[in-house]
């Protein structure tokens, strides 16, 4: 995949989210979807939080090692 | 001779009043099972205070708050265990640390120079919260998906478990929420993300058999 596609893949999944609810990332905040929107297409540090947790979890589920 | 458990508990933005508010449970089990909580509130959870608590000889310290890799915060973010600085505070202690990433370098770091156990997280810690109940943490029924593996790890502790009895029983009740997620049709997936993120960072160093 490339960096465009990762960043619409996630902006995708985000724009889902309940607008009720907030993801909080330790001392960098707590957020709501259209806040982590903006943060994702600038790619600023609290994006790339976002991006680094979809890549883990996405290799995650390739290797198997995300189960019920 | 009293037993008594150091607690941080800073409330100045919405992450550290969750954890605040949520780490009260355990406290009262731990006092029910004899222990004395000496509990650094809001804006008493500093470093003046903290070197001053710590001289009862604490045999848990729990850290509620932000931290990174070498660094554990408390209120305003003011750094209170700062590797390389002033880890050797935690020495001959059980210490849990419910801030980002502490346990990476720090946790590891603090072992070496004689912690008992040290029990956090590698990354982020990160969390889901519901807007509507941000003043009133403990009815949140989303965040409880994400906090209350941090109880069952304490809960356990004070009821007589090892480190790393203790550690699986959290990582148990991590994977149940993660599990019961995980086998719904269209899952959610935010939830289903972050509860495998801090189940995946979720780490203790030193020694699995110590107990309180």
């Amino acid at each position: 995949m490339t960096k465009e596609e990762i960043k619409e893949l996630i902006i995708a999944r985000l724009s889902v989210m309940p607008s009720n609810r907030k993801i909080s990332i330790g001392s960098l905040g707590s957020y709501t979807k259209d806040e982590l929107i903006v943060h994702v297409n600038q790619d600023d540090k609290i994006g790339k939080k976002i991006t680094e947790v979809e890549m883990a979890f996405l290799r995650a589920i390739k290797e198997g090692t995300v189960y019920a | 001779m009293l037993k008594y458990i150091l607690v941080t508990l800073p409330e100045h933005d919405v992450p550290t009043v969750y954890l605040s508010a949520w780490c009260k449970k355990p406290i009262s089990v731990a006092e029910e099972h004899g222990f004395t909580p000496l509990l650094l509130e809001g804006d008493k959870a500093c470093l003046k205070n903290f070197e001053s608590y710590i001289k009862n000889n604490p045999v848990l310290v729990i850290f509620n708050g932000h931290g990174n890799s070498t660094t554990i915060t408390g209120h305003n973010s003011e750094p209170i265990i700062t590797l390389g600085k002033n880890e050797i505070l935690l020495k001959d202690r059980i210490v849990y640390s419910i801030s980002c990433a502490s346990a990476s370098e720090l946790g590891a770091a603090s072992v070496n120079k004689g912690t008992i156990g040290f029990i956090g997280y590698n990354d982020d810690f990160i969390f889901l919260h519901d807007a509507n109940t941000e003043t009133r943490p403990l009815q949140d029924a989303l965040a409880k998906v994400f906090l209350e593996h941090s109880n069952v790890f304490i809960i356990s502790l004070v009821k007589g478990n090892s480190i790393s009895e203790s550690y699986e029983h959290a990582k148990k009740q991590l994977q149940k929420h993660l599990s019961s997620y995980l086998t719904v049709e269209n899952y959610d997936q935010q939830i289903v993300r972050y509860l495998w993120w801090n189940l995946h960072n979720f780490a203790f160093y030193g020694n699995p058999e110590a107990k309180l």
